[in-house]
């Protein structure tokens, strides 16, 4: 198995990528993202991988240190078990051959003497050009003939100019097990971009969007809004401020009356939490909160039967949002707190609203409570 | 409807400036300073910004003619394609980013849209935008170069995709062919990607355009010349 290079993901597709697979990073033009290639590239070299690298577009110092720049790694410093097709072999393969069959041939034993001779584990293939000299299903024919029964892996990364249509057809095409798009949210400029799992052949996950940035050559998925509700005096500050590796709160006479944020850094997914105030007078703000949100996490006072009237009020405000919710009975190590049957029946909720019984002022039951929203936003099917 | 000037007389009055989405392909035979007349209408005005893609001079040769000819530097970017294939340690400057070869559209895509983040976040220079989005001049120099290394179809795409993102930041593209090097068939499916046509002839050292397009009034062909840099149209 080698590691995609990025923790959001590995975590997603279940760890990483199992050997022999083929992987596709399909990338929308302009999207910053080159990283999603080179970060699974150097994670396969750091773990003693043998590579071979097929980039025609650019020569392999140009190339080296493109990869010094965005994520910090040499990969000359991986001689011993790293082999390169660059653009210098490209135009040597294609002066020597005077036909398409001959371009082929040259190829194909180039790749064959390579994973023979170097024992190659996993090639990694910057595919736009070789798709355009070779043709997209010859290619996946040459390479399957010459994969070592199997047990190499190729990545593939594909700059999409056809959009959907294209990609459906990759996909249909049975030749990846890992696909995932690379995409830019663009408007009059483009303001963030998103990678979406379109197809996991060892993991049934439904297709998802999920934002990233970069930072300090690493790609790292966000969730940019979970929003936490609840009623007033229910803990959601200390939920939120246990939950956070940082964070801010508005109070006055020790209640929330603006709002909670609070960032935290969770299984490599970058984390923004919106506590809002619990009063009824600021229910108007709720809904401009509650816009974008990726979860909701709403908080009641188990100990206090008072205030469920106005957590059910709460509930009815969030469930048509049809994103992740998750209801958190807080208090529970206190006496004679409401169990998960009785919130469930006293709430009303839909069946598969999960429903937790934890103290807020314990931060690995809150961290718990994170963790279950984060699979369900990002594994779950959509509502 | 931002209206983009060039400066160019003859032309502003032809066309009544560019509309934002505009895209201008000049068709030009070799040695007849077409960049000249790209750079002339990408000039760029107070307050506007300009990115050249150079596939075949060097950035830092256009930052020295960009300087001899009065431009404002500090609002021109440039992605450099060329520098690159002999100075593989090359890094990228706040104002011109680096690809490894004309080849590499993912590459060009990616520096593009960067330049025009920090064009928009404000950091790319200390002028303020004339408005939002800043007012943008893309200038391809050359589409004969990016063909040479890609199929056409491909390079159809990419310059659709490219100039779809430009109509939508309200920018304007100018790009350079050889007229000489290609076919009809590449001449007429690049043309449809393009509003406005400049054809160019040179005849007993005598350098003519002729302009075309939608919603711009005809120019016959009519000499040029060069001042400076500046570009002088006889009408």
């Amino acid at each position: 198995m080698i590691k995609t290079g990025v923790k959001g993901i590995d975590e997603l597709i279940g760890g990483g990528i199992p050997q022999g697979s083929s992987v596709l990073y399909c990338l929308e033009p302009g999207v910053d993202g080159q990283l999603f290639m080179i970060n699974t590239l150097t994670a396969a070299l750091k773990i003693g991988k043998r590579c071979l690298l097929i980039i025609p577009h650019i020569s392999y110092e140009a190339f080296r240190q493109d990869v010094i720049h965005l994520n910090g790694c040499d990969i000359g410093n991986f001689s011993g078990s790293l082999y390169i097709i660059d653009v210098k072999q490209r135009m040597e393969y294609k002066k020597a051959a005077d036909s398409r069959g001959k371009d082929q041939s040259y190829f194909r034993d180039y790749i064959h003497h390579c994973i023979k001779q170097h024992e190659i584990d996993d090639i990694f293939i910057y595919a736009d050009i070789i798709f355009e000299d070779l043709g997209i299903s010859e290619t996946f024919e040459l390479l399957r003939d010459r994969n070592n029964e199997g047990k190499v892996s190729i990545i593939f990364e594909y700059l999409n100019l056809e959009g959907s249509e294209l990609m459906k057809e990759l996909m249909e095409s049975g030749n990846f097990q890992l696909v995932i798009s690379v995409n830019s949210g663009y408007s009059a400029i483009p303001f963030f971009d998103f990678f979406t799992l379109e197809y996991i052949a060892w993991n049934k996950m439904p297709k998802r969007a999920v934002p990233y940035f970069i930072s300090d050559g690493e790609v790292i998925p966000y969730i940019p809004k979970i929003v936490v509700i609840g009623p007033a005096g229910s803990g959601k500050s200390t939920f939120v401020s246990n939950a956070s590796d940082c964070g801010s709160s508005t109070d006055r006479s020790g209640t929330t009356v603006a709002m909670d944020l609070g960032w935290l850094h969770w299984r490599g997914f970058e984390i923004s939490l919106y506590g809002t105030p619990g009063q009824p007078r600021f229910d108007p703000i709720i809904p401009q909160i509650m816009k974008n949100a990726m979860g909701v996490i709403l908080i009641i006072d188990a100990q206090d039967p008072s205030s469920f009237e106005r957590a059910k009020e709460q509930v009815m405000m969030v469930e048509n949002a049809h994103i992740p919710l998750i209801i958190v009975g807080n208090k529970s190590d206190l006496p004679n707190s409401a169990d998960k049957n009785f919130i469930r029946k006293i709430l009303n909720v839909r069946d598969d609203v999960e429903i937790f019984t934890i103290s807020s002022k314990r931060p690995q039951e809150v961290r718990g409570v994170i963790e279950r929203l984060v699979d369900q936003i990002t594994q779950c099917p959509l509502l | 409807m931002y209206i983009y000037k060039s400066g160019v007389l003859a032309f502003d009055n032809a066309t009544g400036g560019l509309t934002s989405g505009a895209n201008v392909i000049i068709l030009a035979p070799a040695m007849s300073e077409a960049e000249k007349i790209a750079y002339n209408l990408c000039r760029p005005l107070p307050g506007e910004y300009t990115i050249v893609l150079t596939t075949e001079d060097q950035s830092s040769e256009l930052i020295d003619n960009f300087n001899k000819w009065g431009f404002n530097i500090e609002n021109v970017g440039l992605i450099d394609t060329v520098t690159k294939v002999s100075t593989p340690t090359i890094q990228d400057e706040l104002r011109v980013r680096y690809v490894g070869s004309p080849s590499d559209l993912t590459g060009i895509g990616i520096k593009f849209s960067k330049m025009v983040e920090s064009i928009t976040d404000g950091h790319f220079s200390k002028e303020k935008p004339a408005r939002y989005p800043p007012p943008l001049r893309l200038c391809v120099s050359t589409v004969s170069t990016l063909l040479m290394y890609r199929k056409l179809e491909v390079l159809y795409q990419f310059l659709h995709v490219f100039s779809t993102k430009l109509k939508k930041m309200e920018g304007i593209g100018v790009y350079i062919l050889n007229s000489e090097s290609f076919d009809e068939k590449t001449i007429s499916l690049l043309k449809n990607l393009m509003t406005v046509a400049i054809d160019i002839k040179v005849e007993n050292d005598r350098y003519y355009l002729k302009l075309n397009g939608k919603n711009i009034k005809s120019l016959p062909w009519t000499e040029y010349r060069f001042e400076d840099g500046k570009m002088v149209v006889h009408i």
